[in-house]
């Protein structure tokens, strides 16, 4: 690491060799050159720990060389070291962003008094003095954001935005540039030359970064920093520039983006009211919280969030373009201005949780702090601390010795043994953490490969729920499997009674359901949603997928089992969590699960979801297949519906950026088109058509176009329309055309079969005959194979019939459609004829006894003979041939039913029924008489009938008692039951006197089986007596 | 009230109408004691079951006719319940086991298990076997066939199969050899015609002869057919007279009526109408060979000589797919189609020549 750092400082001193170097700086530089001098036997040590980096900067050499002190070899640091002290200074006075911004730039924790120059002034000359005063400004705030952790983005004005470190700018290279487009013009030239030697600043500053977090600058002091800094440099140009900057600060208000990173931090479990008793005030964009989220965050935690700046204000959370004003005001009522790492820091630190980075650093340096007493010495160490880092620089080309000499110097005016213990120990802290640095850089270098390998899909995988692509706004899909797996242990706690939702109910929030069922087609972001879902509700997942048998006994043992455990993941990962009950099952791929190794598995998930104590999400791609039926009934559904192609265009582009691809829009347009929108499948065209500039792969337009066509599933109309549409045969191959046929084997022929004649054909009108009878006997000869198929499983002859039922109509016919495509009539007389030979088979059934007939004769023969027989003595005579009809219905031993079956199996098309002719009330005597008088059949008959039958016996039992007993029945029976029993039996001895019959029959119909009840209740009371 | 075939169905051998000859064939074999399985086979309206019917009382008296339906359940190796309908008497069982569709087989091997297995407990005086019934077997799968023939001779001591069948073609070699055949041919013109006659003394009318030939002309030699039209023949108009309307079946004419559209005009919008004709007829229930049988005899009177053979080519070639085949429309529509490619070139070539 250390190499690294020299080569920082070289590049750091070429850019000094570009910037004019004015008498200042040279007094400086001879001053320190002096000082340096001193050291050079001590700098000989240094010298072998980077002997490579002097060979890798020879920008460094020709430094040396032109500065005057060039002759000493050993020197060459120093000098460097020298001009880098200077150069920021130079820089950072003539045009001081911080004062243009009301200083806002220097607090990020403003906590304890920097180094004050008052003390250096002691120590120091005259001359020096304001240098390092700039210098030690910038450490401070360095020190101070570094602190922060490397990661986090220090936001602050734009005047500071320059001064990130270049590790960071690798990160995010947009933030930089925005950052830098803000200032205006002017300043920007000026900023620009600044921030490439901040930039190198920084890079040194790393290594003064980790050892700096105990000591904080009292608010105080940089007040003191500020006014002054405030005081010397705003000239009225200055404020002029200020206002028009405010301006423009606010047109950016308004058009202000939302969240950079929406969720790439981790948000740290605060304990509860760890915030308490503190104030906060957002402003700005923050990096990865909105403005509402990090202000309910901070009111969960018991803080409190204001509205303006004011003297109880505890800490102002400054995100990107925050407000100057506010920022000002902090400075005046001495607020922490710190950024939004800063408040996740604080979260962390007042909950004693620590986490990674730099609190852990903290951590390690811990101890040190502890020595260091609080208040006074605290700040005096701060002050020394931050003189080390000043001289960080030149410790690092003088020798350590030297500098703890300097140091000692420094310091002994205050406090000695102290500091040098301190001095000595944050050298070595110094170098853990360069040491750390180092590792980091290796690890990121290693991340960066490791992307460079991971296919699109994944390096872009949405990290964040928010980040979905089309799952937005509190209707989303996201939205409400987070609310419901919140709330999932509240609703189950076995306290609840839910109701089951209707199931058209809108707006359902799932409460009644254990499970969740999405559904959606692939590649939409299923999976994703689910396991963002739980991670950012902090609960472990625990999958099975299509990849795990899933059979009824693995998930009856396993998983059930699995359920009840606790999950030690947290606990492993250090993450200061404790052993949580929390997580969920997620079942991917549910609709998969077929087959012999699942056996029982939907099944025995639903009883696990009955059981279930985890909440259980579910997955499938087609939520209405019969496999899934009984599954959905218990999950509440979640239908994902394919993102709209802008949706996924914009991500696409986004990712095409970022892979610095460049591709047309509407070529974007075209593939997600071509892949049905899905977002898995159009990465992974995107990521192949980017390989195509090594792969060499034809990319014309058209290929392009053809290698991004998903093979989609047409609908058989597509299908039929394709197979005889000469103009699609123009461009497709003897394959392409089979395809077709592969689209649906089973319905595609039927198809053909239907609607070739509505092809007009290509050619002579003279050869249609002939190219129909073609086609209509390419299909008789493609129905023998599909026979042959079906019959001995030979699906190895599915192509043969591919040719004969698809592609030899499509040739002869080809042309285009005059008329309608239609669905395959076959199917539907298909039924009909089935049907029909199932009332022929019961008609057949039931007059077995009399004819000799076989079922086919009875069709054809009897059956128009029979209907004849029995119909015409009602068309005839009326009432009167009711009996006669029944006497042959008695002879034939048919039902009633079977009237109606004999009309059906005798109705043509365009001729009359017999029964038609029939009366109405004709037809509803013979049932009510039939009802009465035939007697069950020998044979029995399927439900229905039998019940009719049954309660037809029924009847005429009553009607024997009544008869036996019918003087003895009450007189008290109420009139209507008389009227009806006078009906009935009216309507049984002759069903000529019509109008009574009638009369009977409606008061029967009502209650036929009331009246046999009461009348056999009247039978029994009269037996008793 | 019954029909009148029904009504004057002959109940013993000795009253059969025709085939006198093998009436009392059958009926030396039944006064013999025993008799080997049998098959009846023979067009239908013939009078196969009614000389079954015959036969069985001959062999066990008037009790045969005490008939009683009964449904019996058979259950399939794959656990499938399948009912079928049986009639029988205490002396013998009828069971149509195509009924059964694809399971007949069960039906089959089951039935004949069930039955067999018993023996006659009351012996004196009765028979010592029982007689099963099995019709359509010409029906039945190739499977149930085969398995038919071996539970033939394993059960042959306590019970008989009679086999009724409608072409023996359709039967396995097999099964034919272990029967002993009856063939009941179609009742000649002069058989049916006495028939009629006689029935018509019985009911009391008279019949003119010139109705009587044209009824058995319409017939097609079905005996059943011919009694029922002449019964509807009755109910229309009487006193018959030579002239008058017959009844004929509505299938019949629909499929007349088809051919003769299909003569009328060839497009394939017409193609396509007339195959919702031919779906309809087949929804009917019309045997497709039948419609095939119809269209041709229709056809070939209407057209020309020279095409009279290729159409009879075609089909014959098609009604073959369609035996081999599944969908009896496409074959159907395959022929209509050849049909019209053949007449429609064969009258714009004859329009050619009139003009020379």
């Amino acid at each position: 690491m250390q190499r690294d750092i020299r080569s920082f400082y070289k590049s750091a001193a070429t850019q000094k060799k570009v910037e004019p170097s004015n008498g200042e700086d040279d007094l400086e530089n001879k001053k320190r050159k002096k000082r340096t001098a001193r050291v050079i036997s001590s700098d000989e040590d240094e010298i072998p720990e980077s002997p490579m980096a002097k060979g890798k900067t020879p920008a460094k050499k020709k430094r040396t060389d032109k500065s005057p002190d060039a002759t000493k070899p050993q020197n060459n640091k120093k000098p460097s070291l020298s001009k880098l002290k200077s150069s920021p200074s130079k820089k950072l006075r003539p045009v001081d962003p911080t004062a243009l911004f009301g200083g806002e730039t220097l607090r990020i924790e403003a906590k304890k008094p920097p180094p004050p120059k008052i003390v250096v002034k002691e120590f120091e000359d005259d001359d020096i003095d304001k240098s390092l005063m700039e210098v030690d400004l910038d450490q401070s705030i360095r020190a101070e954001n570094d602190k922060l952790g490397e990661k986090r983005e220090v936001r602050r004005s734009k005047s500071k935005t320059p001064r990130k470190s270049p590790h960071k700018d690798k990160q995010t290279p947009t933030k930089l540039e925005k950052s830098i487009d803000t200032p205006t013009p002017k300043l920007m030239k000026q900023e620009k030359e600044h921030s490439l030697a901040d930039k190198v600043e920084k890079e040194k500053i790393l290594t003064p970064k980790t050892d700096t977090k105990k000591e904080k600058n009292t608010p105080k002091v940089k007040k003191q920093h500020r006014e002054d800094l405030e005081s010397s440099v705003l000239s009225d140009e200055e404020r002029h520039e200020r206002k028009r900057l405010s301006a423009i600060l606010y047109q950016k208000y308004k058009n202000r983006a939302s969240v950079i990173n929406p969720g790439s931090k981790e948000v740290p479990k605060g304990k509860p009211n760890c915030l308490a008793g503190l104030t906060f005030l957002v402003t700005g964009v923050l990096e990865s919280l909105e403005r509402d989220e990090a202000a309910s965050i901070i009111k969960e935690l018991g803080g409190k969030v204001m509205t303006t700046v004011g003297k109880r204000l505890n800490y102002l959370i400054v995100g990107e373009e925050a407000g100057p004003k506010k920022l000002v005001q902090a400075e005046e009522f001495g607020v922490n201005v710190i950024s939004e790492d800063g408040l996740l820091d604080l979260i962390r630190e007042k909950s004693g949780d620590l986490s990674k980075q730099s609190v852990k650093e903290e951590k390690q340096t811990g101890h040190d702090v502890e020595k260091t007493k609080h208040t006074s010495p605290k700040k005096e160490k701060k002050t020394v601390k931050e003189e080390k880092e000043t001289k960080q620089q030149e410790k690092k080309k003088s020798g350590e010795q030297v500098k703890i000499h300097s140091s000692k110097k420094e310091v002994k005016g205050e406090k000695s043994s102290n500091k040098e213990k301190i001095v000595v120990k944050t050298e070595k802290i110094e170098t853990d953490a360069l040491n750390n640095a180092a590792n980091e850089d290796n690890v990121e270098t290693k991340k960066e490969i490791d992307d460079t390998m991971l296919p699109w899909v994944d390096k872009y995988k949405p990290t964040n729920v928010k980040e979905i692509v089309g799952q937005f706004g509190p209707t989303s899909n996201v939205s409400k499997l987070t609310n419901w797996l919140s709330k999932w242990y509240i609703n189950h706690d076995g306290k609840k009674k839910l109701q089951k939702p209707n199931p058209w109910a809108k707006n359902d929030d799932g409460s009644f359901y254990k499970a969740a069922l999405l559904s959606g087609p692939p590649g939409i972001g299923k999976t994703t949603t689910a396991t963002l879902v739980c991670k950012e509700l902090g609960f472990d997942t625990v999958e099975f997928n299509a990849s795990d048998t899933r059979s009824k006994r693995l998930l009856k043992e396993e998983v059930a089992e699995l359920l009840s455990n606790k999950s030690l993941y947290g606990y492993f990962h250090g993450q200061g969590k404790s052993v949580t009950k929390k997580h969920v099952l997620l079942m991917d791929e549910v609709d998969g699960m077929a087959g012999n190794e699942d056996r029982g598995g939907i099944q025995e998930l639903i009883a696990l979801i009955k059981e279930s104590s985890v909440p259980i999400i579910c997955m499938c791609n087609d939520r209405n297949h019969q496999k899934m039926r009984s599954l959905v009934n218990y999950c509440y559904d979640l239908r994902f519906n394919k993102p709209r192609t802008q949706q996924i265009k914009g991500r696409i582009l986004s990712i095409c950026c970022k892979e610095g691809f460049k591709i047309d829009s509407e070529k974007v347009d075209e593939i997600i088109e071509a892949t049905n929108n899905d977002i898995r499948q159009t990465i992974n065209h995107i990521s192949l058509l980017s390989a195509g500039k090594y792969l060499k792969l034809p990319t014309s337009a058209k290929g392009t176009n053809k290698t991004a066509e998903k093979d989609l599933k047409m609908g058989p109309w597509e299908v039929v329309r394709k197979v005889f549409s000469a103009d699609e045969h123009k461009h497709m191959t003897l394959n392409d055309k089979c395809d077709l046929f592969f689209q649906d084997y089973s319905m595609g022929p039927l198809f053909v079969q239907q609607n070739y004649l509505q092809v007009s054909p290509t050619g002579s009108k003279s050869d249609i005959p002939s190219k129909v009878a073609c086609t209509a006997d390419a299909l008789s000869l493609g129905d023998l194979v599909d026979k042959r198929i079906r019959s001995n499983s030979a699906w190895s002859l599915l192509p043969t019939q591919a040719i004969f039922s698809s592609v030899l109509p499509g040739e002869y016919m080809s042309g285009h459609f005059t008329g309608q495509i239609n669905f395959p009539g076959w199917l539907g007389k298909y039924s009909r004829s089935n049907k029909r030979s199932r009332l022929a088979q019961e008609i057949h059934d039931h007059t077995r006894l009399r004819t000799s007939a076989s079922r086919q004769s009875i069709r054809l023969d009897y059956a128009p003979f029979l209907l004849a027989k029995i119909v015409r003595p009602l068309k005839e005579l009326g009432m009167e041939g009711v009996e006669q009809s029944l006497e042959i219905l008695k002879e034939y031993h048919l039902l009633r039913e079977d009237i109606d079956s004999l009309v059906e199996l005798t109705t043509w098309p365009g001729k009359k029924s017999l029964l038609d002719d029939v009366d109405g009330r004709v037809k509803a005597a013979l049932t009510r008489t039939y009802n009465k008088e035939v007697l069950a059949y020998s044979y029995s008959v399927h439900a229905g009938v039998k019940k009719k039958k049954s309660e037809a016996t029924e009847e005429t039992e009553m009607y024997g008692m009544e008869g036996e007993d019918g003087g003895d029945a009450p007189v008290s029976d109420e009139e209507e039951d008389k009227i009806e029993n006078d009906g009935l039996i009216k309507a049984k001895k002759s069903t000529a006197t019509s109008s009574k019959a009638k009369a009977g029959s409606k008061a029967k119909a009502a209650g036929s089986s009331a009246a046999s009840k009461k009348s056999t209740g009247k039978a029994s009371t009269s037996k008793a007596k | 009230m019954a029909l009148w075939v029904d009504k004057h169905r002959p109940r013993e051998l000795s009253k059969l109408d025709y085939h006198k000859v093998q009436a009392e064939n059958l009926r030396n074999l039944c006064q013999q004691g025993d008799f080997p399985h049998l098959m009846f086979y023979g067009p239908s309206g013939a009078g196969k079951k009614t000389r079954i019917m015959c036969l069985l009382r001959e062999l066990y008296g008037a009790g045969v006719e005490r008939l009683r339906n009964e449904t019996m359940t058979f259950t399939t190796p794959s656990n499938r319940k399948v009912e079928v309908m049986t009639v029988g008497s205490n002396y013998h069982l009828e069971v149509n086991p195509s009924d059964a569709g694809i399971y007949d087989r069960v039906v089959v091997i089951d039935l004949i298990k069930q039955v067999a297995q018993t023996h006659q407990i009351d012996a004196s005086g009765q028979r010592e076997f029982k007689v099963i019934v099995l019709s359509e077997v010409d029906e039945l799968t190739k499977d149930a066939q085969h398995a038919l023939r071996r539970t033939m001779e394993k059960y042959v001591a306590t019970c008989r199969i009679i086999l009724s069948v409608n072409s023996t073609s359709r039967v396995i070699p097999a099964i034919r050899s272990r029967c002993l055949g009856i063939r009941v041919a179609a009742p000649n013109e002069e058989e049916i015609t006495s028939v009629l006659q006689l029935t018509c003394k019985r009911e009391g009318l008279t019949l003119p002869a010139e109705l009587a030939a044209r009824i058995v002309d319409k017939s097609e030699h079905n005996l059943r057919r011919a009694l029922l039209m002449l019964e509807a023949c009755k109910v229309q108009q009487y006193p018959f007279t030579g002239q008058q309307d017959i009844v004929e079946l509505d299938w019949q004419v629909y499929l007349r009526e088809t051919a003769n559209q299909i003569v009328t005009e060839q497009t394939p919008a017409k193609l396509e109408k007339i195959r919702d004709r031919l779906y309809e007829l087949l929804a009917q229930g019309v045997p497709p060979d039948m419609i095939f049988r119809g269209l041709v005899e229709q056809l070939v009177r209407n057209c020309d000589m020279s095409i009279k053979a290729k159409t009879l080519e075609y089909a014959t070639l098609y009604e073959h797919r369609m035996q081999n085949g599944s969908k009896h429309i496409f074959h159907l529509e395959a022929f209509v189609a050849q049909f019209m490619n053949i007449y429609k070139k064969f009258i714009s070539e004859s329009m050619m020549m009139d003009d020379f």
